[in-house]
């Protein structure tokens, strides 16, 4: 396809993105008490909300995809279009304006599965995948973290063994977002358990309704099960679908975690609807002629500010260069915000957040703080992140000294 | 975790509470010639240090029973004894009751009790502060005595002091703990130049300590040749116990509150503030206060006094300074003229004095991390840290050398 | 009163620490949790006939045992670091305190040894939001009748006896409301914290006797209020012990990178801040135990420990879950119980804003 400017790309997507969503009403007119009033942090469906979104979810990315927006920036050959970055941005900024369904099933696969089938996938994988990837059609997942393999991923247990022109996968992961609704899955197993912790690792994409594949929801103390464990019972993955080479999965996985901890941090977005629902309920509150709670919202509006500022350094870094250990600073940063947020609606509500009076806006933020701790350990745990800022930003010794003979820099 | 309330054995108190009254009946006014002859009728009284041996300025009590002395005198009036000789009273006087030779406690116990002799605390060094038992002052055999070489810091009162109470390293091949021993300093004798260290503040409350091969005779060696751990263990107890310690300095929330009070502060937002930095340091006390009184609550580690003090200080100063506005910006009275104090304290000068030297309160007497590595090892039992120290002689660890020391202060 | 001595404080503790280990391990906190009204009628009697602890501090003459809050305090720890479900703040911190700060003989008479043999269980349908007003009428004869709504009323569905603040042609009083009466209608609301029942209590024209001396609610209120946050700042003391020794105990076992993870710094520090914030709560909250309830520095001991036991606790329970890393935020680990329980207790009766302005408003009175 040939390049068009982006007048022309922009106008073209407008016209597209009328017929398939419509405009989307402004997002300050949404008034106090009308509409869902959920806060929520963690998606939290039940079965028949979550199909339908679902449904709406995939029948939008086919539109898009065959209108040519499903993959804008992605190579031709695998079924993108081969535009600059900025037009992928572009859409994204104008897309925002529109009536487009949630895709957030989707967010895992398009934004770190992808990545990964096209950095380190073979020819047969990019071509199954990408393009289905792209209009909705697959469903991806992450198969990572395991109950022993937390913040010490790569002490991972899952093994796979050669078998024919495959191998055979057994073991058990955790915390897999949308596992139960995905159709291929990003999973990480040890080759060979005699090498030193990093380098036995293989990466490898499976089939989520191949035989052995087991998926259980996974409870949360929000109420809700939007995580699930997996067990793999002997289940055969063909070579063609090996992500990387042998033993060198753990750069695989390093690929995919760099684009985690860049979707964490859509933060722009999240937080600043966030934040004005908070500044809705301070005002509902009848409080905010009160100065005491005039500083505090204030004070939690001005680091959200400062986060969004932030983020905006570390994406235009990213879109030139790699996404990197500057993320870490953004995902910290959201999470203190988070717990700044939860704070002040505590504040704001008092007694209301603790037991449901049927007032809308209120109870709704109970969701929210509970799910506050969970975002402070998963995709990398604070202390995790501190470390990381620690040695790979400030450049800190590691925790091992070096040796007398050791060089030291 | 919840620990028994503590109790007291012993003679009653009621037998001490007399003597202390007779002492106040019989002695000099401690008004006259700077207390001195007061305080050295209540040493002779043996209430100098109850817990002291008769003899030696105690009458071989429970250490517990000093507080109804201490309470009783203050009630008279007479200025608490640690004041102006604080670590001659608080940290060494202790340590020549436990591992000095007779000799030694007859010479030194009672001018230092009188405050006749300041004393000082040679411990730390540039490169040995939170690593103190990693020190580098050495002392080698000369005949009979040693010669003692290298430098102190952040020595209080080095300045007015008659002696000091050294830890040196006499073995540099053993690991390090092994190879330290204690010495009383001659602080007049030849070798010895003290220079003042400047604060933040503008003061200098501490100094640095150049030894040049000062000759100290073996007599004045506190404890056994290689002995010297156990005595800066005892040592770093009694000073994390005396912080958070009821002094005769005003609490930091107490006069934050009442200032407060005093100047009618309407504006909600800094009352918020206000009234939670008194909330807190009221918690840092009475924690303070379960061990030394038995308060409701038992006893709990000095380190959990220290860490609650020093950090509720630092919180409530800064919010009194916050309190001054713009006002807060000037250094008044006399700026950053170069002082050093003979009473160290943090409640001094106004609030932007007050809040610049409590900066320093969460470093000396042990840092906040250092603290909290304590606590971890030895109240919560958690497993220890990976250490890369220990089992090596000290000659083997690595060490800086002292650039960026030389650096900073331009030499 | 009785005074107890530390070895008998021990026992007591001893005791009610077994009763709830035995009475109320996890699975029974969840179980309960689960229910409408979230407490076991059988364990309630034995807490009566066995422990004698629903009349720990109602005086003997009444079929207590006549001790006070340094006793209370004890049950009330215990309770919050097993977090046993059962009415027994509302009917012992709430009104009990009532029943005892007024003058109504009649009344005392009437319910206090109920409540002591565990028959009656009894809460305060206090004002959580202002718009909870509640008013009372007279009726013909001596009686009263009730107008207006509480929307945070612990225990309200299952107590048979209200004692409900509301103006009246007096004053401010508090009215005594039997559970069943007519006009009366309840519904328990969905809570942020399972173990702790809520209800919405609507008021249409119920009979209600005032407690004696009618129109003196405001000071009544005033000491039950205070005693409330002491109660509330013991079991938030006994909450967060839980959490700092769980964090520990977790840290100690659990491998990461070839050792277990209470070996860095990071995780040790952090269990560190959670003991001075454990250690620092206690102290507030015994010297508010302390001064209770008659010391002219009460007031300011019990807004002082609510507001800095309430952040404590939900400090210490937030860092435990961190300390767990991702078990500590599932449903099936037991420190989200906590962390639900330490932020809605830090909001029941004053959050600590508040009881920062009371102080500073007792403060400036005083002076």
């Amino acid at each position: 396809m040939s390049e068009q400017t982006m007048a022309e790309f922009l106008d073209q997507a407008t016209r597209f993105l009328d017929t398939a969503a419509g405009r989307a009403p402004a997002a300050t007119s949404r008034p106090w008490g009308e509409g869902p009033d959920g806060t929520e942090l963690l998606a939290e469906w039940s079965s028949e909300e979550e199909a339908r979104l679902v449904t709406e979810a995939r029948r939008f990315k086919a539109l898009e995809y065959d209108a040519g927006f499903g993959w804008i920036d992605g190579p031709a050959v695998y079924g993108g279009r081969g535009l600059p970055r900025s037009y992928h941005d572009a859409y994204a900024r104008l897309r925002e304006q529109f009536a487009v369904p949630d895709l957030a099933v989707m967010r895992l696969g398009l934004s770190m599965t992808a990545p990964t089938i096209l950095a380190h996938g073979t020819e047969q994988v990019k071509r199954a995948y990408l393009p289905r990837l792209h209009r909705g059609d697959v469903i991806a997942c992450q198969l990572f973290s395991e109950p022993d393999a937390g913040s010490d991923l790569a002490s991972l247990r899952a093994s796979a063994v050669p078998d024919g022109d495959g191998w055979v996968l057994r073991g058990q992961k955790v915390w897999t977002t949308n596992a139960h609704l995905s159709d291929i899955g990003e999973v990480l197993c040890r080759t060979d358990p005699r090498a030193p912790k990093h380098r036995g690792i293989t990466a490898f994409l499976i089939d989520m309704h191949a035989p052995g594949v087991e998926v259980r929801p996974l409870r949360q103390m929000t109420g809700g099960a939007s995580f699930n464990e997996v067990f793999l019972t002997d289940v055969w993955v063909p070579d063609d679908h090996r992500l990387g080479e042998v033993n060198e999965g753990w750069q695989v996985a390093i690929t995919t975690l760099m684009n985690e901890r860049s979707t964490t941090t859509d933060i722009g977005g999240s937080l600043d609807v966030i934040l004005d629902r908070l500044v809705m309920l301070a005002r509902w509150s009848g409080r905010l002629a009160d100065p005491a709670v005039r500083d505090l919202v204030s004070d939690t509006a001005m680091h959200i500010l400062a986060a969004r500022a932030g983020s905006q350094r570390a994406h235009e870094a990213a879109v030139t260069g790699q996404p990197g250990p500057e993320q870490s600073v953004g995902k910290l940063l959201w999470t203190q915000n988070l717990q700044r947020v939860s704070r002040v609606a505590s504040e704001l509500l008092g007694p209301r957040l603790v037991a449901d009076t049927g007032e809308w806006g209120t109870y709704a933020w109970a969701k929210f703080v509970l799910a506050v701790p969970g975002i402070r350990i998963s995709a990398g745990t604070d202390e995790i992140m501190r470390n990381i800022l620690a040695e790979r930003v400030l450049g800190l010794p590691r925790e091992k000294p070096s040796t007398r003979n050791e060089e030291r820099t | 975790m919840s620990a028994a309330p503590t109790t007291m054995t012993g003679p009653a108190p009621s037998a001490l509470a007399a003597r202390v009254e007779r002492l106040l009946a019989e002695a000099p006014s401690p008004g006259v010639d700077g207390g001195i002859p007061f305080r050295a009728a209540q040493f002779e009284a043996g209430l100098a240090w109850v817990s002291f041996p008769v003899g030696h300025g105690g009458l071989g009590l429970p250490p517990g029973h000093q507080l109804v002395v201490d309470r009783l005198l203050r009630d008279a009036g007479v200025e608490p004894a640690n004041l102006r000789n604080p670590i001659g009273y608080g940290n060494v006087a202790p340590v020549l009751a436990a591992y000095g030779t007779d000799e030694q406690r007859r010479r030194y116990l009672r001018a230092c009790f009188t405050t006749e002799d300041i004393w000082c605390q040679l411990m730390s060094e540039p490169g040995a502060g939170s690593d103190v038992a990693g020190i580098a002052t050495t002392a080698r055999r000369d005949g009979t005595g040693w010669l003692l070489r290298g430098q102190k810091v952040w020595t209080s009162l080095a300045h007015v002091a008659r002696w000091g109470l050294a830890v040196v390293r006499t073995d540099q091949e053993k690991p390090k703990h092994a190879g330290l021993t204690c010495f009383v300093v001659d602080m007049h004798a030849p070798g010895v130049e003290v220079r003042p260290l400047r604060m933040l503040n503008g003061k200098a409350d501490f100094n640095e300590v150049f030894l040049d091969d000062v000759p100290v005779a073996d007599d004045n060696r506190v404890g056994e040749v290689g002995g010297g751990w156990q005595v800066v263990r005892s040592n770093l107890d009694g000073e994390r116990a005396a912080f958070g310690a009821e002094g005769d300095e005003p609490d930091p929330g107490e006069d934050l509150l009442a200032w407060w009070a005093r100047a009618c502060v309407d504006d909600p937002v800094l009352t918020d503030r206000v009234m939670a930095a008194v909330i807190r340091s009221r918690a840092a006390r009475l924690t303070a206060e379960r061990t030394q009184r038995g308060a409701a609550g038992g006893a709990v580690h000095p380190a959990i006094v220290k860490l609650l003090s020093s950090e509720a200080k630092q919180h409530t100063l800064e919010v009194a300074l916050d309190a001054q506005g713009v006002a807060g910006t000037l250094y008044a009275p006399d700026g950053y003229a170069l002082e050093q104090p003979v009473r160290v304290g943090i409640m001094q000068g106004d609030p932007a004095a007050r809040y610049l030297r409590v900066q320093a309160l969460t470093i000396e007497g042990g840092t906040s991390a250092v603290l909290r590595n304590v606590l971890a090892d030895a109240v919560l039992g958690l497993p220890r840290e990976p250490r890369f120290d220990t089992g090596i002689g000290w000659r083997e660890i690595p060490r800086n050398a002292g650039e960026y020391e030389r650096k900073v202060r331009g030499r | 009163m009785h005074e107890a001595g530390p070895a008998e404080h021990e026992l007591l503790r001893q005791s009610v620490r077994d009763f709830a280990t035995n009475t109320s391990p996890e699975a029974e906190v969840r179980r309960l949790m689960a229910t409408p009204h979230g407490f076991d009628r059988e364990v309630w009697s034995v807490m009566a006939s066995q422990l004698g602890l629903q009349g720990m501090a109602i005086p003997e003459r009444y079929g207590g045992a006549g001790f006070g809050w340094t006793e209370l305090a004890i049950v009330f720890e215990e309770f919050g670091r097993a977090l046993l479900c059962a009415p027994y703040f509302a009917t012992v911190a709430l009104a009990v305190p009532a029943l005892l700060a007024s003058d109504d003989e009649d009344r005392k008479q009437r319910h206090l040894p109920a409540i002591a043999s565990g028959e009656l269980v009894a809460t305060v349908a206090w004002r959580a939001n202002a718009a909870d007003e509640v008013t009372a009428r007279g009726t013909s004869g001596d009686g009263y009748e009730l107008h207006g709504r509480r929307s945070h009323v612990i225990d309200g569905c299952i107590a048979g006896l209200l004692l409900v603040p509301a103006l009246g042609p007096e004053g401010p009083g508090i009215f005594a409301v039997e559970g069943g009466a007519p006009g009366l209608s309840h519904e328990t609301r969905p809570t942020l914290d399972e173990t702790r029942k809520q209800a919405e209590i609507v008021f249409d024209g119920c009979p209600a006797r005032p407690l004696e001396p009618a129109g003196d609610g405001a000071a009544m209120l005033a000491r039950v209020e205070r005693l409330a946050a002491v109660a509330l700042a013991c079991e938030q003391v006994g909450g967060a012990q839980h959490c700092l020794d769980d964090a520990v105990d977790y840290a100690r076992d659990r491998m990461q990178f070839g050792r277990p993870i209470g070996s860095f710094q990071a995780v040790r520090h952090r269990c560190a801040d959670m003991l001075l914030d454990v250690e620092s709560a206690r102290s507030m909250a015994a010297r508010a135990v302390e001064l209770a309830p008659d010391d002219p520095q009460f007031g300011t001991a019990a807004h002082m420990a609510k507001a800095y036991c309430s952040e404590a606790f939900v400090r210490v329970a937030a860092a435990n879950i961190q300390v767990h890393g991702g078990i500590g935020i599932t449903w099936d680990h037991s420190a989200h119980l906590y962390l639900k329980r330490a932020k809605s207790s830090q909001l029941l009766f004053g959050n600590p804003q508040q009881h920062r302005a009371a102080l500073a408003a007792l403060v400036r009175s005083a002076a």
